[in-house]
């Protein structure tokens, strides 16, 4: 979506030209982008200073639109604003966007017009000229809108957050220690080697995840409820807890408002404990029936 | 198996390394876990995949064609928001695939400066040398999306999402063919911006498969008159027209009979 100097072979309303006085045409969110079950939601409203292209757009000749790209994914939508209303409610799944979404609000004509001509025309630029403008035509541009996505990564297999580390002077089996950026789930070496044996198994990497991150996620979510105030900014500049604060957002949970902890863990996990049972099943049947753990 | 991809420390210590490592780029072998000395590297993605195999033979559009749909079919339910992570795709060109991106890329290693041209597109810097291009956007990946349609794995991945047809399963990659009958061709198309509606794609696409088929039109390619390539003016012509009337208002069957008739018209 680069900026370009467009000759247009009529008057387009936008920032970046005088081909209109005193008219303007802008979005803007009229609240924060959320996320809830993989939909990131954007409530926008567009705003328009321009008799003649309102006329327009009250008798369906015109159009009001969003472009929406994000050029990594290779995404590129449009979706229209009803007739009648200003505002919009922008639904996309965020597994089709790169990090950042770039939208641009777009008045398009709605038909072939002959008569293209309004008061609010440059007339030291245009005069009185009547243009022709086709089905589809950019008649107007609004500002650039950016949304920065959440940055946890789509590829990650668990919470990068998290790190399973040996303790050799450990005397308890397992300790959860989140004074630092990451949340380290301490093992007694004995422990910690038995679980990097197992890790390598695919089938059950899902399980030990369920028996380390959950209770230890858990027991965070517990700290972050009720253990950091309001100005507590050591905590909060930790990459673990914004990455947590971040997920809850997306997830729109509020602590302070949730009861179990453990279901909020199992949420910001995506649903580790149906994956958890679909692991140990997948082992059931191919371990315990004399098969083996692969394919 | 759990496709595994680059950390972002890994991928930087490499892109920032490519002039001092070149020599290693000549290697048969896969030198990378090697060369970070036991140290992290990579990260096991959620990403499950079937065993892909890459056709290493004969023509190289042929095998752009059979191992973009190996590619696109093995990777199954991957969402573009994965596909468009560098480190996944650096990971699997220059490990799991090491040998398919040598045998695809390899004889681009010349070690003089790059052209002007290169440099220009702001792909290379001044004094960079070819080599170091090659390496940059076919072993390595670049987090564009242009970068994406340069690595030796991503832009299997990325030709099969533009041109696959999810409607017509018997026929699916019907289109990716003709995309890949001709690397311009392709270029052409994908590495505008308009190709990220499917729709364009697919109109400007049927149309020229629409006259290829017609026995008694010549088919799509050198024009008689100015000896350019026929698709890049019909590519040039549908931005123009993109630069003032928004191309995603109209369907797949609009931008076909506009791209037809355009290359008609330009051929009298």
């Amino acid at each position: 979506m680069k900026k370009t100097s467009i000759g247009f072979p009529y008057p387009v309303l936008s920032n970046d030209n005088n081909d209109y006085i005193d008219c303007s045409f802008s979005i803007e969110g009229t609240a924060e982008p959320e996320v809830d079950n993989g939909i990131i939601r954007i409530p926008l409203k567009y705003y328009l200073q321009c008799a003649g292209l309102a006329d327009m757009i009250k008798d369906q000749k015109a159009q009001v639109l969003i472009y929406c790209e994000s050029s990594n994914s290779s995404f590129r939508k449009i979706e229209r604003y009803d007739f009648g209303t200003d505002e919009k409610l922008l639904e996309i799944s965020a597994s089709k966007i790169s990090q950042i979404l770039k939208l641009k609000g777009m008045i398009v004509s709605n038909g072939h017009y002959d008569n293209f001509n309004f008061e609010e025309h440059n007339k030291e630029l245009f005069g009185t000229f009547k243009f022709k403008v086709n089905k589809g035509d950019i008649l107007a541009i609004s500002n650039l809108f950016e949304i920065e996505l959440d940055s946890v990564d789509p590829l990650a297999n668990k919470p990068s957050v998290f790190s399973v580390r040996p303790d050799d002077k450990a005397i308890d089996a397992i300790r959860v220690d989140y004074q630092d950026v990451k949340i380290n789930i301490f093992l007694k070496r004995e422990i910690y080697n038995q679980y990097q044996e197992l890790r390598d198994e695919p089938a059950l990497r899902t399980v030990l995840a369920s028996y380390f991150v959950l209770p230890a996620l858990v027991e965070v979510l517990c700290f972050m409820k009720d253990g950091v105030s309001d100005d507590d900014e050591d905590i909060k500049s930790r990459a673990w807890y914004v990455s947590i604060t971040n997920r809850l957002r997306m997830l729109k949970i509020d602590l302070k408002e949730q009861v179990s902890m453990t279901t909020v863990a199992n949420k910001i996990l995506t649903d580790i404990v149906q994956e958890t049972m679909n692991g140990i099943k997948h082992i059931k049947e191919n371990v315990l029936t004399g098969g083996n753990l692969e394919g | 198996m759990r496709v595994k991809y680059l950390t972002d420390k890994a991928y930087e210590i490499l892109m920032d390394n490519i002039a001092v490592d070149k020599e290693k780029y000549l290697r048969d072998d896969v030198w990378l876990p090697s060369y970070f000395e036991g140290k992290e590297f990579c990260k096991e993605s959620r990403i499950e995949v079937v065993p892909i195999q890459l056709y290493m033979d004969g023509d190289k559009n042929e095998s752009d064609l059979i191992n973009t749909r190996n590619v696109f079919d093995a990777f199954g339910e991957m969402t573009p928001q994965q596909a468009s992570n560098p480190y996944l795709w650096s990971y699997l060109s220059m490990v799991d695939f090491w040998e398919y991106s040598k045998w695809r890329w390899g004889r681009n290693m010349d070690d003089s400066t790059a052209d002007y041209e290169i440099i220009k597109g702001e792909v290379a810097k001044q004094g960079e040398s070819k080599r170091s291009v090659n390496i940059k956007q076919r072993y390595l990946c670049t987090p564009s999306r242009i970068g994406l349609l340069r690595n030796s794995l991503s832009r299997l991945w990325w030709y099969g999402y533009l041109s696959y047809n999810p409607d017509n399963q018997s026929r699916k990659y019907h289109l990716t063919k003709l995309l890949l009958s001709q690397s311009d061709l392709c270029q052409s198309i994908v590495e505008r911006n308009f190709s990220m509606n499917r729709n364009i794609t697919f109109g400007i696409l049927s149309a020229i498969q629409e006259i290829n088929d017609d026995p008694t039109i010549d088919n799509v390619d050198r024009s008689k008159k100015t000896g350019e390539y026929e698709w890049r003016d019909l590519c040039k012509y549908i931005n123009r027209f993109g630069a003032v009337t928004l191309l995603d208002l109209l369907s797949s069957n609009e931008i076909k009979e506009m791209s037809y008739n355009y290359i008609l018209s330009r051929r009298k």
